[in-house]
Parts: structure tokens; sequence; C-alpha cells
């Protein structure tokens, strides 16, 4: 019922979330096919073509040569993190089909079994640990081969994986091949990650170089006055702690009376300014404490 | 406990949970590195012509660099534990690296001898494949490389065949598809740890 109102009273989100599937996920893909059909490529159109992880290990061993045939993922690139800079992550919270599909997942599943250690760590941790460890894993792999380390971009892909479960329904066959790889992301991706942990955004936070890069610019872009962000306004509120519990992505921290919104995970997902029915939330541009 | 004390101790964990993030993320890269990439879904190049590979080798790209090339030997019993427990009848193979390293071009396809066993084809390009003839309809120039390519094989073991030492022992073959001439033979293999050795060294050996 819980999960009914909250489609319900943010059902602009959740029809963005499916137009974020049917922009990346095939058989639809239209944002990829429009791409390819522009290059005049027969390739597939599908979420893996259009990963957002690879260009990330791209840089980091210095292969941009990958970028040819593939322009479009800079402009994709390009559009989600200048988006972040000016208006926060909004491809997070609105469109990521990744991310996206575990919090759906998530929010029928009772309070008592999800992971909840918002007041025990900082989300930020994880997820710019997890940001640091990717680059320097991916680079050693390059250029120290006899450390013996392999990228963990393709190995380790929550896009692919996503990609498979849905070819899965319109072909059983399709879910016939499971690498170790893939087994690992099916547990840390959709079941501790979304299933099972408090907000279903547990891979955003541990797993997604593009979700902590988009951070990184939002963190930054959010002190400047002229750019969007999610604003809360102590004054009216009752300390009903909703914000805190509806927040997918563990960015809310109450301390009494006072309200933290954490800019290196916020998703923009505007749940708290929805939820909120004292208005102290809001989205939109000025200095964050003014 | 104080506010102080509680900033402190939460300050504390965040430091534990990254540094257990960052050693899983090097973890799983040594395992990958070790385990998975050499045995699970082996990603190869495929130069051609490039004649029959009988061993690990390099061959000259005159698109510049060079591109290696190997026999594929694949030990099933290295392969994951998740795998081997939970979907050890079927394995793969795949490419995303046909280069064409002669002087001419070549309309391409690709076929397996010495099939035994059901192999699935999944390929997706950027230029037209006609998955009836597993040839492509368009040449690919002197030192270009098909483009946006995705191959997956997979190879599905009945358990008859799972109880061998050699589970499947053939080739790849790259054939101009205009005049049926072989220009790449790359030897494929998947074994236990069992089977006698035959020239070709484990997959995970290779670095």
């Amino acid at each position: 019922m819980k999960f009914l109102k909250a489609l319900k009273r943010h059902k602009w989100r959740y029809l963005s979330i499916l137009g974020g599937f049917a922009l990346f996920v095939y058989p639809s893909a239209l944002l990829t096919r429009a791409a390819f059909f522009l290059q005049g490529s027969s390739a597939m159109p599908d979420l893996h073509k259009a990963c957002f992880r690879m260009p990330f290990d791209w840089l980091a061993t210095g292969d941009l040569a990958i970028f040819d045939g593939r322009i479009f993922l800079i402009f994709f690139l390009g559009g989600v993190l200048s988006t972040s800079f000016f208006f926060g992550p909004l491809f997070c919270g609105w469109l990521c089909p990744v991310g996206s599909s575990t919090e759906m997942v998530n929010k029928p599943v009772p309070r008592r079994m999800k992971i909840d250690l918002t007041r025990k760590i900082n989300p930020a941790a994880l997820r710019y640990g997890f940001l640091g460890s990717f680059v320097a894993v991916s680079a050693l792999a390059a250029f120290a081969p006899a450390l013996g380390l392999a990228g963990i971009c393709c190995r380790y892909c929550a896009s692919s994986q996503l990609q498979n479960l849905v070819n899965g329904i319109f072909n059983p066959g399709a879910l016939s091949y499971w690498h170790s790889g893939a087994i690992m992301v099916i547990g840390g991706w959709l079941l501790i990650g979304g299933v099972f942990w408090k907000g279903g955004r547990g891979w955003c936070l541990y797993g997604c170089p593009l979700g902590a890069v988009s951070n990184v610019l939002h963190t930054a872009g959010s002190r400047l006055g002229f750019t969007y962000k999610v604003k809360h306004d102590g004054s009216n509120c009752v300390e009903c702690g909703k914000c805190e519990e509806v927040c997918p992505s563990w960015s809310i921290t109450r301390t009494g009376d006072e309200v933290n919104i954490n800019r290196s995970t916020c998703t923009t997902c505007l749940e708290c300014v929805k939820v909120c029915d004292r208005d102290c939330y809001s989205y939109t541009r000025g200095k964050i404490n003014a | 406990m104080t506010p102080k004390n509680t900033k402190v101790r939460r300050a504390l964990y965040s430091i534990g949970a990254a540094a257990v993030l960052v050693t899983m993320v090097f973890g799983a890269g040594a395992y990958a590195k070790s385990t998975l990439n050499p045995t699970e879904l082996s990603h190869f190049f495929v130069p051609f012509p490039a004649g029959r590979i009988v061993r690990p080798m390099t061959v000259d790209n005159p698109a510049g660099g060079s591109i290696f090339v190997r026999p594929i030997v694949i030990n099933v019993d290295q392969r994951g534990i998740l795998k081997r427990l939970l979907n050890p009848s079927v394995e793969g193979l795949s490419t995303h690296w046909l280069d064409n390293i002669d002087t001419v071009p070549h309309r391409i396809g690709l076929r397996f001898t010495n099939v035994n066993v059901e192999v699935e084809w999944d390929v997706h390009a950027g230029i037209p494949w006609d998955p009836e003839t597993r040839t492509f309809e368009v040449p690919i120039g002197p030192g270009e490389r098909v483009p946006e390519l995705g191959v997956d094989w997979l190879f599905f073991f009945p358990p008859e065949v799972m109880a061998r030492d050699v589970w499947y022992d053939g080739s790849l073959e790259v054939y101009d598809a205009d005049t049926n001439e072989t220009l790449t033979t790359i030897p494929v293999k998947f074994q236990k740890s069992t089977a006698a050795p035959s020239g070709g060294r484990p997959a995970s050996s290779y670095r």
C-alpha cells in the first residue's frame, strides 16, 4: 500500500524511470537506436552499448581511441555530467534503469528486512572509496600487469545483468549462461544492494563510477548560487522523520532539529520534497543555507 | 553518548567500510585476472589472415601495433566456484575484435570445426551479419576491425560430455566467404585438469 502511495505521490518521477528504460534498455533502447541510426550502424542497441562505466575505465587507462564509433557516448556522458553540475544528478534519480530497477524491487520489502546503516556510516565513504579503487584497479591493470589485476568494469557489470534479465522476459534462452562475475553482480546489485538495502540504491553507492562522478560535480555545483539543488528550511519542520525514511540514497540525516543533506550521495530524486507535507524541502536555486 | 563521540564513531565506521570496499574491489580485480577472465566467457583477439595458431604469438597489424593471438584452452576445473556450482554445463567464448591484417579486403565467415555439442551463436555488429550462413555481408578493409562487434559463443555440454576429460576439441576458423579460403584457425579446447596435455597450455597461464 505504501508502495502504491509512493508511486502516486511522485508519479512524474516513476514515469520518467519508465522513460529511462525505453531510452536505454533493449528492445526499445531508443536513444542508442537513434545514435546508431545516425551513424549508419547496424549494431544492436542495448544497455550494454550505452555503458556509462566503460568510459571511466578507458579514461583510467588512456584508451581513448575506443571512443571511435561511439561518439554518442561522449554526448550521453557530457549531458549527464553537465546536468549534474547545474541541476544535480537527475539522470541517477530520474532515468537510470540500473539504479531505479533496484529501488523499485526494494519498495515492497518490509523495513525490518533491510540493511540500514544511515546513521552508522557516511555513505560518501562507500561511494568515493569505490570510485578511487575502481580507477586505481583499471589503471594498475593496464600499466602494472605484474600486479595480477584486471579491470572490474565489464566482468562485474550490473548493466549487462539488467539487460540479460530483460532479454530473458522475451527469450528465456538468454538466461542460460551465467559466469561467476554475473552471479556475484546479481548478488551485490540486485539482492544486497537492491532488495535488502534500505532505499534499494546500494549499488549506486558502492558500485557506480558514473554516480560517484556525478555527485562530485553536484557537490561542487551546489555551492554556487545559480545551480539547482534540494534545500531544507527547518522553520516548519516537526521532525517527523519521513524525509529520512523515503530518501533512497541515505542522503538525509537528522540530528535533533538539524537536517543534513549529503550532496555526495543525493540523486535529486525529490522524494523528500514530495513526502514533506510541511513544505520544508524545495528544489531550487540559491545558496544552500540562504 | 555525546554528539561528538557519535560523529567520531561514524567517521571511524565510514573509514572501515571504505577500507572493506576498497579491499573487495582489488580482490575482485585479482579474481577476475586469475580465474574469471581466462576461463569464463574468455575474450580473445581474432586477426585474419594469421594461419593456424599453434602457440601464443603476436602478429603485426598494418593499422599499427600488434595483436596477441593464442590457442584457446579452457580448463573447466579452474572456473570460479560459483560457476562450477550453479551453472557448470554452459560455457562461453567471446570476441569484440575481428581485425583484417591483410593488404586486401575480405568478406569473412566464421565456423567451428569438430563440433560435438550444441553451440549457440550470438553475433551483433555495426555491419550486417547473416546468421544463416554465419558470414558478414560486407568486406572488411585492410587494417580495419569489424565495428561495434560483440560475439558470444555458448557451448552447451550434456552430462555425458561433462563426464569426459575433454569436453570439446576443435577450432574456430575465419574464412573468406567469397573464396572459401581459410584465413585463420584458432584451436579451441574445453578440458578438465585431468586431461592429458596436448601441447596447449591452459588459458589461465597466459597473461
